[in-house]
């Protein structure tokens, strides 16, 4: 079973994020996982993600965005997680602006982990304290202690 | 306006941060300080801990005072009771969630009637037919909630060797209740008269009482495509209710349900579906049973992992459409990403049923169809509009409006020219994009109204 601390890690978060517009926020995540050398072509992965953002947006309702895309410059699947400093704009579902933006990117084949981990996403913001707590994170840390604590108590169903 | 929500639970919380959202007051009564307190930290609630089902407690709430009242316990029987004394209390409007089918269907007694309650809703009810709509054809979600599978309408060609081809309307011999409602020629689209003569590739909004309405079609459309098939995963009762509303409409459905007894159970109610014993997302299953050539795959188990990844996995092996139901999840949409064609999830039908429940304005638009150039309208009349009186057929609509379904004391049916509309019916009115002004004076007599 998959485990979001196994792709999470505290240098791919960044709290507060720098950029305050949608694509510049999607670009910012993916140099972050550029830094910290979990993917080897940023370039490469900016153009699926940002692709694959215009297909449909990943402003999934309640203040959370998923950007994602699917690319060899990924060896696996990897996560970045960001929190901007206003609420930015990312022509949600919802029309509510975003308040937390996790990206995901994967190898085209690693399909099954990339739906496990956005399945796990979605249970651990399902939850109305969790979300609270992540969109008023004050720092890398704290985000990374709500995954983790998300991650310990499994046992509850998906989605 | 001021709604008191007993339960915290799924339909209750999503239904309460609906409301407050929209900028209502809400009350929410539960025994549980734990989710209260939840609720109260996450929307923009007043909350109570007590029994809803006790008059102290709901007075406390200041029942009397609220304009509705939503019970919306796990239980069934609670619920009905919480809506009962509530109306003795004084609110003005109640609605009452049961799972049971017995409560819902009013099977042996018409608990609605019985227990004054304004609504009663069943968010799987809710949900398999929500289901059946999408997978039938798209004017038939335009009804859904309006008629309750009471009445049925479709957008479909004329084929060339149907028996209503180039005829005039009035020659086509229809039964009673069954109306063209719309024509879509080309670009151009009209409400027809008795003298319109079809022509083949017209596109016709039929609507027609349910008992009727497939007997009626056969003569604007001829079938050539086969049966659809369905797979469905999970024989409970949303099982149950989704087959009934595809009975008759050439599919062939199995249903697989890995519980022995409750296999056999729904084998003995649904004769007319396949049932079996097994888990489709096993591979062998999968195999055996060809489903990678099924049209469409629903996940309806109670697990709502189970169901995603079961829908993924179809989908990926060659299913054409998966469906599936969750009940947790906040984000929908997400599903779309993954892969899932159609997210279902009760709670939020069951809430979009009361926001519809809630709504009073007189005009409300429920559907767009034929690329926009159709709407259709929901007309609740107020107690001297001009409509009411005459029989339909000296009812002046003018050209651009027709009138599809009527709904009285929760009857709803398709009006034939000797129908009368009585004070407080609502109508369910099709007719062309851009004449709302016109059909609000014609309801309204002289006087515009605000939507």
């Amino acid at each position: 079973m998959l485990n979001l601390l196994d792709i999470l890690s505290l240098k791919s978060i960044k709290v507060p994020l720098a950029s305050t517009e949608k694509k510049a926020v999607v670009y910012e995540l993916i140099d972050l996982l550029a830094e910290a050398k979990l993917i080897s072509d940023a370039e490469k992965i900016k153009t699926v993600v940002w692709e694959r953002e215009q297909q449909r947006t990943t402003g999934i309702g309640e203040g959370l965005a998923i950007p994602h895309g699917k690319s060899p410059a990924a060896s696996g699947l990897v996560m970045a997680i960001g929190r901007p400093t206003e609420p930015i704009d990312f022509d949600a579902i919802d029309k509510r602006p975003v308040r937390l933006v996790v990206l995901l990117v994967s190898p085209p084949e690693k399909t099954a982990d990339h739906i496990q981990a956005l399945g796990r996403i979605s249970r651990m913001m399902s939850d109305p304290k969790t979300r609270l707590a992540a969109y008023n994170a004050e720092s890398a840390e704290e985000l990374y202690k709500l995954f983790e604590q998300a991650e310990q108590s499994t046992g509850a169903p998906m989605a | 306006m001021n709604i008191v929500i007993c339960g915290a639970g799924e339909v209750g919380s999503h239904a309460a941060d609906t409301f407050a959202t929209a900028g209502h007051d809400v009350t929410l009564i539960d025994q549980d300080a734990e989710r209260l307190s939840v609720a109260m930290d996450t929307m923009d609630v007043g909350t109570l801990q007590g029994n809803c089902a006790q008059a102290d407690v709901l007075t406390e709430a200041q029942v009397g005072a609220a304009d509705l009242l939503i019970a919306a316990t796990n239980l069934d029987e609670i619920n009905i009771l919480t809506v009962s004394i509530a109306k003795a209390l004084g609110v003005k409007k109640t609605i009452a969630r049961v799972h049971r089918g017995t409560y819902f269907e009013g099977r042996g007694l018409d608990y609605r009637k019985h227990y004054d309650i304004d609504q009663l809703i069943c968010p799987e009810y809710s949900t398999a037919t929500a289901i059946a709509r999408t997978l039938r054809n798209p004017a038939a979600l335009a009804i859904e909630h309006f008629a309750r599978g009471r009445v049925e309408m479709q957008s479909f060609p004329v084929t060339k060797n149907a028996a209503a081809c180039d005829k005039p309307l009035s020659q086509i011999k229809l039964p009673r209740g069954v109306r063209v409602a719309a024509i879509t020629r080309g670009d151009y689209v009209f409400i027809p008269d008795a003298k319109t003569v079809l022509q083949a590739d017209d596109r016709i909004i039929l609507v027609g009482n349910s008992d009727v309405f497939y007997e009626a079609r056969k003569q604007f459309h001829r079938d050539e495509i086969g049966k659809r098939t369905i797979a469905i995963m999970g024989g409970g009762i949303m099982a149950i209710w989704l087959c009934r509303a595809l009975r008759d409409r050439n599919w062939s459905i199995r249903v697989f349900e890995t519980d022995r007894k409750q296999a056999e159970e729904i084998a003995e109610r649904l004769d007319w579906v396949t049932v079996i014993q097994a888990d489709p997302t096993d591979r062998n299953v999968f195999q055996e049973e060809n489903l990678a050539l099924a049209d469409v795959f629903v996940a309806l188990l109670d697990d709502d992992e189970a169901n995603i990844i079961g829908c993924v996995l179809a989908k990926s092996l060659g299913v054409l459409e998966v469906v599936a139901v969750v009940q947790k999840s906040n984000f929908l949409d997400l599903l779309y990403h993954i892969g899932v064609d159609r997210p279902f999830s009760p709670r939020m039908v069951a809430v979009k049923e009361i926001e519809g429940v809630l709504d009073d304005s007189p005009l409300r638009l429920m559907a767009s169809l034929a690329e926009g150039y159709v709407d259709v309208y929901r007309v609740k009349l107020g107690a001297d509009s001009p409509l009411i009186g005459p029989p339909l057929r000296d009812v002046k609509l003018g050209a651009n409006w027709v009138i599809a379904a009527i709904r009285r004391d929760g009857l709803v049916w398709v009006p034939a020219a000797d129908d009368v509309i009585e004070p407080h019916d609502t109508l369910l009115v099709i007719g062309k994009h851009g004449s709302e002004k016109s059909l609000q004076k014609i309801v309204q007599g002289k006087q515009l109204v605000k939507n």
